[in-house]
């Protein structure tokens, strides 16, 4: 079989293909993109719009882009071929998601973006946005008050490239710099990373060992560290996270990492399939397209309530 | 693989036939995944459904076909995913700064010489590979793997690790038009799919009609030979790579086009889903063996296979599982393919001796 | 042959090019087109200087509520009395603000902290009600969510949002002459936002007006 045979062959297939009517789906079908669930938090996010969206009677479906701009283009095309009623959204970058989202409005489909936004308004029909800034600046906060407002420490960041790392550490810095006595000896990233975060940590104690905290951009960063430190018995080091996992919780309850910051992940996924399914019957969610939700600063005194990236009572 | 096209017929029929099948492997692979995901996924084959998979579907196709050529040579380019980066970044800055040398005035430049700048870029990071292979006698893999880092770390120099945004380009300076090459469509076809024909076609060309691609396939199956009956193999070398890198920017800049945006992480794994597609398509990594067709073919069943299952709903994870097992199911076929065709043609060859 | 060809394919193309200058030459600084711009920050300060007169303090005073009627509502309720005096930002689960004014003693301070703050008590029992945050630092973006003139839509991000509420806050404070000495026993009239939480007390206010009486 020879290559222009294949190619032939090829195209009788294509033809055949496309003169197929497509299938007709059942109940409407609603498109869950998120990043990969082999971190909890997103997981939380795709469970919460799962449930809620099987609550009110949608198929999902449900599907993870990688933090790759374009993989996530990519799964816009086929929740856009599935047919697919609405789209949530955790993305992938706030100006490289412009296109995709901007490609589903045109073929008649509405994206509700959770947790991060999107550089431009006016083409998803709802951004519910995870202030993040605002949790930053909290964790900050409780990082200063913890430090004495004095002292050495070290900062981890999320990946460069993700928007939400720039964002978390531009909200520390804006509190921490106020502190002329606060010096940060380094800033390292450690991609997110549990495993880089605990060989950053330890590389930094062997740099810095008179460190007195290390705020970290999320929490699977924070847990590396922690267990660095644990590890040379620095259990003094005061260590700040952001995400709100479980692990972190039972960290902050056995008097091991200091505090962290919520995102309400789980209620943040629930709303926007929510306001979905009131755009679908009503043609409008009622509220503004941004709508900011607040992150809740989590001490030893509230980590007992905190569950699956929601917060009990 | 001329010998068995002459194979007389009837003289081990069964086998003969066996041997087809195998041949045609990855063809009939794709035909049952399609006629799987045909009944399985809902509106798979709507005719917009089957536009959108070849896009997809060409991307790796450009990086295979290019990986093709460096596997039948006998190497390996795994720095293919990170030129993908460096280009889209490149593409980027262009459409948005121009070139400017701080001299008070910089120079903008349209959408045709942007991409042929990007495809510059690409092919000279190829050539430092070719250069390193074969100059400085750098294994491949060890070559390309350095690479591969070097020009991701410079692509998320460029921008300090942000998203260039906004690449619509400028009317003024001709670039408004950027936006065509991942958006743009004739005669319904979008024109990535144009370009990949255009590229698979000449690729196809070269490796089985010209003395270039006659030479490929030498250096790859025996290299010494092929150096002492005068193949300048250096030179075929530097040819493979530039190709790779030429082929890695074009996917580069339709990316960047079609996402309106360039983002320096772009292209992570891509050279593993482009060694993939070759293997797919019958080409042996030992070098000296593989067909464009069969490795457009085996992009074709590694997109539709992924696309189809997204389409599902299948669990990613699980997903990761399945594209895995095909690929080593592949690998497996091959080899009986290749004990069956030595055997075949032994017979042929006992049969012509009595 | 091939060499020939791209040299025939480049060549043409390059006439193509245009050589443009620099948009401000002052301000250039090596990315062309891109840069020359202020920074969020000073937008946002330059916004919030503009409209702090004409928008900001009007739209607080239409909103003030006695903090004497707003903290037994508060008592009985954070959402009933979030819609009888609050302001918030859409619905969903943004928090309650409050614009409140009143007076009351000082009864206990802390000057010495970035974080300035001095605790007054507003009903005479003794106990703090309400945290004054005196700056330089303040917490919370209480502010900027009471005023309604601002919507988050119409900003590019939450950086630039954020930006705003600071702005908003060290504008705030600018205007608050903070006290030298010790003011314990002293009293203060005040006029503010507030955000509280359930259960939270002293609440901690940004002030808007603050003077010793």
């Amino acid at each position: 079989m020879n290559f222009t045979r294949r190619v032939l062959l090829h195209s009788v297939a294509f033809a055949m293909a496309c003169s197929l009517p497509g299938l007709a789906s059942a109940a409407d079908l609603i498109a869950i993109i998120t990043p990969s669930h082999d971190n909890p938090f997103f997981k939380a996010e795709a469970v919460g719009a799962e449930a809620r969206a099987k609550e009110l009677g949608y198929d999902t479906l449900v599907l993870v882009h990688d933090d790759d701009p374009n993989k996530q283009s990519e799964m816009f095309d086929t929740a856009i071929a599935r047919g697919a009623k609405a789209i949530i959204l955790d993305n992938a970058g706030a100006d490289a998601t412009v296109a995709p989202v901007q490609r589903a409005k045109d073929a008649g489909i509405p994206s509700f973006l959770i947790d991060r936004e999107i550089k431009e308004s006016g083409i998803a029909v709802s951004q519910i946005v995870s202030n993040n800034y605002q949790g930053a600046q909290l964790g900050a906060e409780q990082f200063v008050e913890l430090m004495g407002e004095e002292g050495k420490y070290a900062e981890l960041l999320g990946r460069e490239a993700d928007t939400n790392a720039g964002i978390r550490s531009a909200g520390y810095h804006d509190i921490i710099d106020q502190y002329p006595d606060l010096e940060m000896v380094t800033q390292q990233s450690a991609n997110w990373s549990q495993t880089e975060a605990y060989g950053k940590m330890e590389t930094i104690l062997q740099a810095h060992p008179d460190i007195k905290g290390v705020i970290s951009g999320n929490d699977t960063m924070a847990m590396g560290a922690w267990a660095a430190l644990e590890a040379a018995g620095r259990t003094d080091v005061i260590v700040v996270g952001f995400d709100g996992s479980n692990d972190v919780r039972d960290s902050i309850l056995a008097g091991g990492i200091k505090a962290t910051v919520l995102q309400p992940a789980f209620r943040q996924a629930q709303l926007a399939v929510e306001q979905a399914d009131q755009y679908l019957r009503t043609g409008e969610t009622g509220v503004d397209e941004k709508q900011l939700m607040d992150c809740i600063l989590i001490t030893p005194e509230n980590a007992g309530q905190l569950e699956t990236f929601a917060l009990d009572g | 693989m001329t010998a068995v096209a002459t194979n007389p017929p009837g003289s081990a029929g069964t086998q003969g036939a066996l041997l087809l099948l195998l041949k045609a492997r990855t063809f009939i692979a794709l035909i049952l995944v399609f006629a799987f995901f045909a009944f399985a996924a809902p509106n798979f084959l709507s005719t917009a459904n089957m536009v959108i998979m070849s896009k997809h579907v060409a991307l790796n196709a450009f990086l295979a076909i290019g990986m093709t050529f460096v596997i039948i040579s006998g190497g390996i380019d795994l720095s293919v995913g990170s030129i993908v980066g460096l280009c889209g970044m490149v593409a980027g800055w262009l459409v948005l700064y121009g070139v400017n040398p701080g001299l008070g005035w910089s120079i903008q430049f349209n959408t045709l010489e942007i991409c042929l700048i990007v495809i510059l870029v690409g092919v000279a990071v190829g050539a430092v590979n070719g250069l390193l292979v074969t100059k400085l006698n750098v294994a491949p893999f060890i070559a390309t793997l350095g690479t591969l880092y070097v020009a991701r770390g410079l692509a998320l120099l460029s921008s300090d690790g942000a998203t260039f945004p906004n690449l619509g380009g400028n009317p003024e300076y001709g670039s408004a038009s950027f936006r065509l090459i991942g958006a743009g469509s004739f005669l319904g076809i979008p024109i990535s799919i144009w370009m990949l024909v255009a590229v698979g076609c000449l690729a196809a060309y070269i490796a089985r009609r010209t003395p270039l691609g006659r030479f490929i396939y030498a250096v790859g199956g025996n290299e010494r030979g092929a150096a002492l009956s005068g193949v300048k193999v250096n030179r075929i070398k530097m040819f493979v790579y530039m190709f790779s890198g030429f082929c890695a920017a074009l996917v580069g800049l339709i990316i960047s086009s079609q996402l309106v945006a360039a983002h320096p992480a772009t292209g992570e794994t891509f050279e593993l889903n482009a060694i993939a597609a070759a293997v797919l398509g019958g080409t042996s990594m030992s070098g000296g063996r593989g067909r464009i067709g069969g490795t457009i073919v085996g992009a074709f069943v590694i997109g539709v296979l992924s696309d189809g299952l997204v389409m599902m709903g299948v669990s990613a994870f699980w997903q990761t599982v399945i594209k895995g097992l095909v690929i080593i199911a592949a690998v497996v076929v091959d080899q009986a393919q290749q004990r069956l065709q030595a055997r075949v043609a032994l017979q042929a060859q006992a049969a012509l001796g009595k | 042959m091939l060499r020939w060809l791209c040299l025939a394919l480049i060549l043409p193309a390059l006439a193509g090019c245009k050589i443009v200058p620099d948009p401000d030459p002052t301000a250039a600084d090596g990315s062309g087109g891109g840069g020359a711009q202020q920074t969020d920050e000073q937008r946002m300060e330059a916004r919030v200087a503009a409209d702090w007169e004409e928008t900001v303090l009007p739209a607080l005073a239409q909103e003030t509520a006695a903090f004497a009627e707003v903290k037994p509502a508060l008592a009985a309720g954070l959402d009933s009395a979030g819609e009888r005096f609050g302001v918030r930002p859409a619905a969903g689960s943004a928090p309650w603000n409050f614009v409140v004014s009143g007076q009351g003693t000082v009864v206990a301070s802390k000057l010495d902290s970035r974080a300035a703050s001095m605790d007054l008590d507003t009903d005479g029992d003794g106990a703090a009600d309400i945290r004054v945050q005196l700056g330089p630092i303040v917490r919370g973006t209480g502010l900027r969510d009471a005023l309604t003139v601002y919507d988050f839509t119409a900003f590019r991000d939450q950086i630039e949002f954020a930006k705003l509420a600071r702005a908003l806050n060290d504008r705030a404070v600018a205007d608050i002459a903070k006290p030298e000495a010790d003011p314990a026993g002293a009293t203060y009239a005040f006029t503010g936002v507030i955000t509280p939480k359930a259960g939270e007390s002293p609440i901690p206010l940004v002030p808007v007006t603050l003077e010793a009486r």
